[in-house]
């Protein structure tokens, strides 16, 4: 260490490893929420192991991302004081509400979800009827008040899942987060990115949750459309910023990370999958959440290392 | 700050179930040991001192709270100093404080350089040190007995061991640092005591030092305040130190700095640019240094000195032009090469042929007390301190190992107080001209200091008693066989130092806390109590320190609570002094010499050397593939003693070869290789800092750094320790040289 | 008038010495190993041997549009009456936003207190006490101004208007309070 001759620089990195976790277990939860709402908001005898998936995970991915957070506040335990000092400016105080909601609603879903499978396996292990009677319980759960928490849960998650693109692109003086879309000056490029990205990789988590299953068809065209969407979001995202970005150490984990195991890999399995294979779902789906991770890794660094 | 607290708290708490969380606030906010402390009461003092980072004793507010220093500044009374300190002067709290000092008196029990070491109680200690000294005296004499310290206000104390045991060799480190230019002022003002008016100079040329690493706070300001004001400065250095990035930077080749000097001489004599008048009133001897530089021609010195001859002819010319508000600086450390202090002669003597002694802007003499009397106009401003009287010392039975003082030699100049340090690992190991067999050590550390390391842990093995007395377990302490502990600065008291300039100045240092470690002791105290154990009280009549500043201060009329209010006493209504700024004739009649005039032809270098007039030696440069190493300061260190304090090593806590950037790529190397530096007998490691700022014939070191000593656990082995590449090799005087060793550099 | 405190750092005047660097760290009680500012040498720059270098000390700008105040999610960082920007440790939870938001990399998360820390111009160590910062008043080369810049009588005031100053990273359009003087080092 010579202070006055240099090799004082201070560690340029100030939102390590942590942070690229947290904002990628915001996204998954939201994903995951999103893709188990839907699908129970919105198909009749829907895919109840893609519903239960993704209620179980969106909170337990939601609540170990904050258990990240706080731990990497400078002090953990006043983590409270963020939602009693409120800063309408400032996207993280505001995405501190989002995510609250979100978690609580999470939740609640996660409960009503499992109540009624409960309730679901009850009725066919002692009475033994038909499925007729499961399907009735679910179907009155979802008109009732899951209907509800599930449509509410489904906005936040939404915006938990943009929010961790706003959360960076907020930064301003960061160039490389504050990115905006090409020739739109005044919309932050990162939220798009991370929503596609959140919806992608949740999706993935999900169908992983969900285990073999009925016919995945749906959901594995969706995922190839949203991979596609974001394969162009990334060359966009490559194509407007400065090289130096993907110099480096962040070369590999962009090149392999990101773009190979992210990206082209799957959407090769995918089409292959989907022509096949109805049933299967795990090597793509664990390449999406791979890749996934490292995108928010190579964005939260990448960000910081070349200023 | 309270109430706000408990209003926002009951705030919250109207929101009924958040009245638990205010709570987990309030209990977190308690826990915060910043505002606990800010909730109790303070006491809070500012005691005026002096600082002791470095020697330089810049005048200090040492801001005390409940008994704790918790900052630092400068004394804002002091107008030399504007209340500034340097970065080594902020970091005293963490000296204070440091958990690595040495805390009780401790006596080795393993082998000498183990760090096997029992703590012992003070009383232990000093019958220890008097039983050995003893014995060492009675079978070799008092003579076997050596010296050293860095220079201080302790050596009074220190040194009246040694003076009561009949020891002539008693040493200062000056040697190692500004002895050839005292030799060089004595010499030809008759006293060293010149100082130089950097503020009001309106050129500047500076000689190798390097103001702005080598921090003397007031000196560092006052060229700096020239600088603001439009100065020119030129600077010759073979490194582009932050000195010369503010200047003019000549990468003069090493140690030819002499052959620059003559020749601007030539020229100022070819081009009657020099003070005429001035020469022929105030020196002797000037036609002999005419006849020396005659042929020192600028074409010449351009090929000694790698400076293009229109530079030195525009230099000598500027400055000439500027005269007599031109000052060619005199230097600090110099020990250059074997005859530097006929370098420090000859830069004086173009000072007087620009005339600018006693004029602002120029040199002056020191205006303390003592010179002060001799002026009838100015004797009222003149307060000198009481003498503290002891009953004479013995007569040493002999001269002194290093031939200090003998007439006919060139020792015959060197200063009796401060001898050639460098002698004594020599005479240890030979025996010659006699036995050395115990060595006190106060406040130095001749392992890292006297050059080469190795050679003096060799002579540290053939003592009978090594003792070191040191604030934190120096390399020389590691490898002792006492070790006694000072307290800081911070932690006492010292006798009035006299800091005159242009106007008399009295400074104190002042206790401002209570020793930390409650085994430390100050210097004062540690040589008394030795000398009362070994039977010598009497040279030590005053009861405790402020008994003795009672005694200087007794005569003078001026007490002691003026220090206590400013921390430093200066005459009321003096006016900066100079004798020749009213009146350019005006006589010199302070000058100390025996002839009364400026000595440019001195008798007694005639006498000691037979080259009364500087002499050009030409010295050897490195050959294909040798590099000269120079080494030089850095401003958050101070020489040795400071790479073990916490704030200071976190600075810096590692030093690189600074080489030059083609030189470099011939050999491969890059910033941040390894290298090995080898100096034939010794190699080092070292890491490279590949520059553009230093000469391709040059590598450079920051000095101070790669200590041996274990005990300094964040300094230890951190870096290159360049002394030991350094011979430990004597000039005429006895100045160290530590700009004369080639070296070869290698990739690890 | 409000005040303006504002800094002036006439950089061919400073030394690299660091005294402000730990004068700063004693009078602010800065943790071990951290700085709230630092002089660090940018260079040496050309070939040998015409080489410059100079040392530009580092802290918090004082931006009046301040990305770190803007970030903020609890509101800590703020500006006080006189226009600073500071931060109150007790709303402070240590998220680091503002550390990723501030483009002088003047922030740090203070290991003692965990929340975050920066340069304030001293002000409740000096300022509050009419003393300057502790850094303007060791700084051995006389580099750095302090004042209102509000007041045209100040000495910064005065500086600034007979000297051509700059601001650091102008491109973010933070408006520092602190100015650079770079005559005669680049
Ligand atoms: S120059 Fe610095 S270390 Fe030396 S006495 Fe002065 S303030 Fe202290
Ligand atoms: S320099 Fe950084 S910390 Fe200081 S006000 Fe500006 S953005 Fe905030
Ligand atoms: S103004 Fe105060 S807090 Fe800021 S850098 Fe200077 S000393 Fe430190
Ligand atoms: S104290 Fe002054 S001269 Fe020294 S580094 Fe700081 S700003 Fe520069």
């Amino acid at each position: 260490m010579d202070i006055t001759w240099g090799a004082g620089a201070a560690n340029p990195v100030i939102w390590g490893w942590l942070i690229a976790v947290y904002l990628f277990l915001a996204g998954i939860a939201g994903g995951a929420f999103l893709t188990a709402s839907l699908t129970d908001l919105f198909k009749k005898n829907g895919q109840a192991r893609v519903i239960r998936s993704g209620a179980f995970l969106a909170p337990v991915a939601i609540i170990v991302g904050l258990g990240l957070l706080v731990f990497d506040l400078g002090r953990p335990l006043s983590f409270w004081k963020l939602i009693f000092n409120v800063n309408f400016g400032s996207v993280m105080s505001i995405g501190v509400f989002i995510i609250s909601i979100f978690t609580v609603l999470s939740l609640l879903y996660a409960y009503l979800v499992w109540t009624s499978v409960k309730v679901g396996s009850k009725v066919q292990v002692r009475v033994g009827r038909a499925a007729n009677e499961t399907a009735a319980t679910k179907a009155a759960g979802t008109v009732g008040g899951r209907g509800i928490v599930a449509f509410l849960g489904a906005l936040f998650a939404l915006g938990t899942a943009t929010y961790t693109g706003f959360l960076l692109s907020a930064v301003s003086t960061n160039v490389f987060w504050s990115t905006h879309l090409p020739g739109i000056a005044g919309v932050p490029f990162l939220p798009f990115l991370f929503l596609v990205s959140a919806l992608s990789t949740g999706l993935a988590a999900t169908l992983l949750g969900a285990g073999t299953c009925d016919d995945l068809t749906v959901y594995k065209k969706i995922d190839i459309v949203l991979i596609v969407i974001e394969i162009l979001l990334v060359a966009v995202l490559y194509a407007s910023v400065r090289a130096v970005f993907f110099s480096g150490n962040l070369a590999a984990l962009f090149w392999l990370g990101v773009v190979m195991i992210g990206l082209i890999l799957p959407l090769l399995l995918s089409l292959y999958g989907v022509s096949r294979h109805k049933n299967l779902v795990l090597p793509s789906c664990s390449l999406v959440v791979i890749g996934g991770l490292a995108l928010r890794c190579f964005v939260v660094y990448a960000g910081q290392l070349f200023k | 700050m309270q109430r706000r607290q408990f209003l926002k708290g009951a705030l919250y708490g109207t929101g009924g179930t958040l009245v638990a969380l205010s709570g987990l606030g309030a209990a977190t906010a308690a826990l915060n040991p910043r505002r606990a402390a800010a909730a109790a009461p303070v006491s809070r003092k500012t005691v005026y001192s002096s600082c002791e980072m470095c020697r330089n004793q810049c005048p200090i507010a040492v801001k005390v709270e409940n008994g704790k220093v918790v900052k630092i500044d400068g004394n804002p009374n002091d107008s030399a100093f504007g209340g500034v300190i340097c970065a080594r002067g902020n970091s005293g709290p963490s000296l204070l404080y440091d958990p690595e000092r040495i805390k009780k008196p401790m006596i080795r029990t393993g082998e000498r350089g183990s760090g096997k070491f029992k703590e012992v109680s003070w009383d232990e200690a000093y019958t220890y040190i008097a039983q050995k000294l003893k014995a060492v005296q009675e079978q070799y004499g008092g003579e076997a007995v050596a010296q050293t310290s860095h220079i201080g206000p302790y050596d009074v104390f220190f040194q009246t061991i040694g003076k009561a045991i009949g020891s002539p060799n008693l040493f200062s480190h000056e040697a190692t640092c500004p002895m050839a230019r005292i030799i060089g002022l004595n010499t030809t003002f008759g006293t060293a005591a010149i100082n130089a008016d950097y503020a009001n100079t309106k050129y500047l040329l500076v000689v190798g030092r390097n103001f702005f690493e080598g921090i003397h706070v007031a000196q560092t300001r006052a060229v700096a305040k020239a600088l603001s004001q439009g100065t020119k400065m030129v600077v010759l250095d073979p490194r582009f130190s932050v000195l010369a990035a503010k200047g003019e930077w000549l990468p003069v080749k090493g140690a030819t700095d002499l052959a620059f000097i003559m020749a601007l001489a030539n020229v100022l004599i070819d081009e009657k640019l020099y003070d005429e008048e001035f020469i022929k009133q105030y020196t002797v001897g000037f036609d002999k240094w005419a006849a020396q530089v005659q042929d020192k021609t600028p074409a010449w010195a351009a090929e000694e000195t790698g400076i293009s001859q229109d530079t030195i002819i525009r230099v000598a010319r500027e400055l000439a032009q500027a005269k007599p508000h031109s000052l060619i600086e005199y230097g600090w450390r110099t020990t250059f090469t074997a005859d530097d202090f006929q370098l420090r002669r000859a830069i004086m003597i173009v000072n007087m042929m620009l005339g600018n002694f006693e004029v602002p802007g120029g040199y002056y003499q020191v205006k303390d007390a003592g010179t002060l009397k001799k002026v009838p106009a100015m004797a009222a401003y003149a307060k000198k301190l009481g003498p503290v009287k002891v009953p004479p010392f013995p007569k040493p039975k002999k001269g002194r190992i290093d031939g200090t003082g003998e007439k006919g030699t060139p020792r015959q100049l060197t200063p009796i107080a401060d001898g050639a340090v460098g002698q004594i690992t020599e005479t240890i190991l030979t025996g010659k001209p006699y036995p050395i067999k115990a060595w006190l050590v106060h406040r130095f550390n001749p392992v890292m200091s006297i050059g080469d390391t190795e050679k003096t842990l060799a002579a540290i093995k053939k003592l009978d008693l090594l003792v070191t007395c040191d604030v934190y377990m120096s390399d020389t302490a590691y490898n002792s066989d006492v070790v006694l502990p000072e307290c800081t600065y911070l932690e006492r008291t010292e006798q009035v130092f006299d800091m005159s300039g242009l106007t008399p100045k009295y400074v104190l240092r002042q206790q401002a806390v209570d020793p930390v470690y409650a085994d430390t002791k100050p210097a004062w105290q540690i040589y008394k109590e030795l000398g009362e154990k070994m039977g010598y009280g009497q040279y030590f009549p005053y009861k405790d320190i402020d008994d003795y500043v009672e005694r200087q201060l007794a005569p003078t009329g001026i007490s002691r609570k003026v220090f206590a209010e400013k921390g430093l006493w200066t005459p009321a209504g003096m006016k900066p002094f100079y004798v020749r700024s009213g009146d350019a004739k005006a006589p010199l009649t302070l000058l100390a010499t025996k002839s009364k005039k400026i000595e440019i032809f001195s008798d007694a270098v005639q006498e000691a050397t037979g080259a009364g007039v500087p002499v050009y030696v030409p010295y050897p440069q490195p050959g294909e593939g040798e590099f000269r190493l120079i080494e030089g300061k850095v401003a958050v260190h101070t020489n040795v003693g400071t790479h073990n304090v916490p704030v200071l090593h976190e600075l810096m806590s590692e030093n690189t070869l600074w080489i030059n950037a083609q030189s470099a790529a011939k050999l491969g190397i890059k910033t941040g290789d390894t290298l090995i530096i080898s100096a034939g007998k010794y190699e080092h490691k070292g890491t490279a800092n590949v520059t553009e700022g230093i000469r391709p014939d040059t590598v450079f070191c920051y000095h101070g750094f790669g200590q041996i000593s274990p005990q300094l656990t964040r300094a230890f082995g951190k870096g290159i320790n360049d002394n030991k590449l350094i011979p430990d090799q004597l000039g005429s005087v006895g100045n160290s040289i530590t700009s004369m060793t080639f070296v070869k550099v290698r990739k690890a | 008038m409000a005040k303006h405190y504002a800094m002036v750092i006439q950089l061919k005047k400073c030394l690299g010495c660091q005294a402000c660097t730990v004068a700063c760290k004693f009078e602010n009680k800065v943790p071990d190993g951290q700085y709230r500012t630092k002089s660090p040498a940018i260079g040496p720059s050309g070939t040998y041997p015409n080489v410059k270098v100079f040392f530009e000390k580092q802290a918090c700008q004082m931006c009046q549009d301040a990305p770190c105040v803007k970030v903020c999610p609890t509101t800590a960082s703020h500006y006080n009456k006189d226009g600073l920007v500071l931060i109150d440790s007790h709303k402070c939870v240590g998220c680091k936003y503002c550390m990723t938001a501030c483009p002088y990399d003047a922030r740090f998360i203070n290991k003692n207190t965990g929340t975050a820390d920066k340069c304030t111009f001293c002000y409740d160590t000096r300022l509050t006490k009419g003393e300057k910062p502790a850094c303007v008043t060791t700084c051995v080369g006389g580099a750095l101004l302090f004042g209102d810049a509000n007041d045209p009588q100040s000495e910064v005031a005065r500086y600034m208007a007979t000297h051509r100053t700059e601001v650091r990273k102008a491109q973010f359009g933070t408006r520092p309070s602190v100015h650079y003087d770079y005559e005669g080092v680049k």
